[in-house]
């Protein structure tokens, strides 16, 4: 097990290092730092950037809106998933409207976002609109596999709704609410950097990204993308912690 | 009529083309226990569902179970894997019992059951009869006044299925219920029974009815009387 592990390790820095190799490489042949600049000059702009003024107010707007988006997206998705799972007629009603908005571009919705609202609103309505109907159909399938004969226990027994929500259909659907979460917390970054660049808040990663790329800066953008990877990184990892801890304790 | 007598007329029931219940007609008294005998997949299971209200009937009609709470011990055990033992039982109990009397009579039954020592264990640490227990003692604990049980005993040793039947009695005697179990062991069915159906195999109609006059403390696994009894109930099993 230890030995296995040792080897993981191995073969993750192997990776990280080919990755960079790769690119140095890549680099060179380019030649243009315009074009594709190389690992250090990258990394010497991400230093520039975080010891600069604005980066931490850049990164909290972000942050803030990420966070409040996929907030608002979650509670939402959870409540019109349990609507739908518990009662088949909401899902038959509901699943047009979801399919549509799935189908519909994220440039779509940002284009006709910036027409309707204000930049920040811009942001929040997007990411709602991309990440909600995917945690609304994971918790509507969730709460679709829940055992019916534990469904039909919980009804002879007259357990009432409350009860069966919060010490049933909830737990059960725990898995799925998880799978959805992580999900839709790696989408939130991707679509709210998007519709910050076309938005171009006053404050926010993606309008620096935009900025940069107005004027060339091309190791700022790298920078920045190193950023919301480490961003969307480090949420993800304390998703799955959380999730480890307080999913399936009681296998 | 007493409370919880109950009475099943001309029960059908169908899946399909498979007719599996053909016009039962009984009568349950109140407080007593009765016992449907046959054999496995004849229908028992769908009329216990029947009466539960889980199923209705094609034809036919149950009076005397109308808004009676109702345990039902299902043939398997039903509980909801994240919730300990003790939290399964107040998941069916909160909701009917003052919360101050909670703790203490989900604890009673546990114990009368005993297995207070996996009060807080979940049950996939359990085995299969220890699950069957919490199930047992969770239909026990739900304030019904009709119990159903499909196979209560099954897949137990011989010697601790005679010491949950007898503490089944004892439980039963000192909070009476009117109490329906289906079993294809007719050994199961005399032990507890104050009155034994056998089952025809499909479709169901009753083939039998014994009454069984023999106090229930002198009945022992190895009561001459029964054994004479349960000769005859297997020879009928065993015609069809």
């Amino acid at each position: 097990m230890r030995a296995s592990i040792g080897k993981n390790k191995a073969v993750t820095a192997g990776s990280i290092l080919t990755l960079f190799v790769v690119w140095s490489l890549a680099a060179k042949w380019v030649g243009k730092e315009i074009i594709l600049p190389n690992p250090v000059v990258t990394f010497t702009q991400l230093y520039r950037l975080l010891t600069s003024g604005g980066f931490w107010t850049h990164l909290s707007a972000t942050l803030s809106r990420g966070l409040v988006g996929f907030a608002l997206s979650f509670l939402a998705g959870l409540l019109l998933g349990l609507l739908s799972g518990l009662r088949p007629g909401f899902e038959t009603f509901f699943r047009l409207w979801l399919t549509v908005i799935r189908s519909t571009p994220s440039m779509a919705l940002i284009l006709l976002a910036l027409i309707w609202f204000e930049s920040n609103a811009v942001t929040l309505f997007v990411t709602f609109l991309v990440v909600f109907p995917l945690i609304t159909q994971n918790v509507t399938e969730g709460v679709r596999q829940v055992d019916p004969r534990l469904k039909e226990m919980a009804r002879l027994y007259r357990v009432r709704f409350p009860t069966a929500l919060y010490r049933m259909y909830l737990p059960a659907i725990l898995p799925y609410l998880a799978t959805a979460a992580a999900a839709g917390l790696g989408l939130t970054w991707k679509v709210m950097i998007a519709a910050e660049v076309l938005a171009y808040p006053r404050w926010g990663i993606g309008a620096r990204m935009d900025t940069a790329r107005t004027y060339l800066q091309t190791p700022e953008v790298f920078a920045w993308t190193i950023v919301v990877i480490v961003v969307s990184l480090f949420f993800d990892r304390i998703l799955a912690a959380l999730i480890r801890k307080r999913l399936l304790y009681w296998e | 009529m007493n409370q919880s007598e109950f009475t099943l007329s001309g029960i059908t029931k169908s899946y399909g083309s498979l007719r599996v219940l053909a016009g039962l007609s009984l009568t349950v008294k109140a407080n007593s226990i009765v016992a449907l005998l046959g054999p496995s997949g004849c229908g028992k299971t769908t009329l216990l569902s029947i009466i539960a209200g889980l199923k209705s009937p094609d034809q036919g009609q149950v009076t005397g179970v109308e808004d009676k709470p109702i345990s039902y011990l299902f043939q398997e055990p039903r509980l909801l894997d994240w919730l300990t033992v003790a939290e399964n039982l107040a998941f069916v109990l909160k909701d009917h019992i003052p919360r101050s009397e909670l703790a203490e009579r989900i604890d009673y039954y546990l114990e009368q059951m005993a297995i207070t020592a996996y009060r807080d264990a979940y049950p996939r640490k359990l085995s299969g009869g220890q699950r069957q227990r919490v199930a047992m003692a969770r239909a026990l604990a739900y304030p019904s006044r009709i119990l159903l049980m499909d196979e209560p005993f099954k897949s137990l040793d011989l010697s601790l299925k005679w010491a949950l039947i007898t503490r089944f009695l004892q439980l039963w005697a000192a909070d009476p219920r009117t109490v329906v179990f289906v079993t294809h062991d007719p050994k199961e069915a005399l032990l507890l029974a104050d009155e034994v159906y056998v089952l025809t195999p499909k479709p169901a109609v009753l083939q039998s009815h014994h009454v069984i006059n023999i106090p229930r403390l002198e009945r022992k696994p190895t009561a001459l009387s029964l054994l004479q009894l349960e000769q005859k109930i297997t020879a009928e099993l065993i015609r069809d």
